[in-house]
């Protein structure tokens, strides 16, 4: 064993935050223009996104009375727009460990790594958010 | 000679993560670790190292001055 690293991220890339999404069960919306977000009692609010979680989506798998999630593409990352409704229910932090794991399992692979997770990806849609332990050997 | 690597990844509930590497050490760890910091949006804001990467610098600075002063005298 040697040194460890500590990591944050930022998300920036589509199509890892779209798998990161899927993982979650969450269905999406992907304008090439930004849309605007709703909330919880169908209001139209003033910010945009280009890719857009409904809080129908919401609602049926992690919360009760959710608003849009969206993420706004800034032209260097996403800027991820959640309303502190959804914050309080974790919502972000969820959507933030299921891209890291996306984005980490890809790297891990390109690497050769063999990939061993203690959650099933099942279990992620569940309304309990843990911590996941990833475990990652290969020969060298 | 091949040998078995393992990569002890944590990804908290806010999505940190610590990464703590097996069955490796010094240079070669920080080699083999190298890929995260080029993982596009991850940022690495702390390396932490351990009992044996502090041996590895004392015992790569004993050598430099063996090899510059100490063996450059004789």
């Amino acid at each position: 064993m040697s040194a460890y690293k500590k990591i944050e991220c930022n998300i920036v890339d589509k199509d890892t935050l779209l798998e990161a999404l899927e993982l979650l069960g969450l269905k999406t919306d992907v304008f090439v223009e930004p849309r605007h977000l709703f909330g919880y009692r169908g209001d139209q609010r003033q910010e945009t996104a280009h890719i857009v979680v409904s809080r129908e989506e919401l609602n049926n798998k992690f919360t009760g009375a959710s608003n849009d999630i969206g993420f706004l593409w800034n032209g260097e990352k996403y800027d991820f727009i959640i309303s502190e409704y959804d914050k309080k229910s974790k919502v972000d932090q969820r959507v933030i460990q299921a891209y890291v794991k996306v984005a980490l399992e890809k790297a891990l692979a390109k690497q050769g790594y063999k990939i061993k997770v203690n959650i099933n990806n099942e279990d992620l849609q569940k309304r309990a958010i843990n911590e996941l332990n990833i475990v990652a050997r290969k020969l060298i | 000679m091949s040998k078995e690597i393992e990569l002890h990844i944590t990804i908290s509930e806010s999505g940190k993560v610590t990464v703590i590497p097996k069955g490796t050490q010094g240079k070669e760890c920080l080699e083999i670790m190298k890929f995260l910091d080029k993982i596009e949006g991850f940022e690495i804001t702390e390396t932490i190292e351990n009992e044996d990467m502090k041996k590895h610098s004392v015992n790569q600075e004993w050598e430099s001055y063996l090899s510059n002063d100490y063996g450059g005298k004789n």
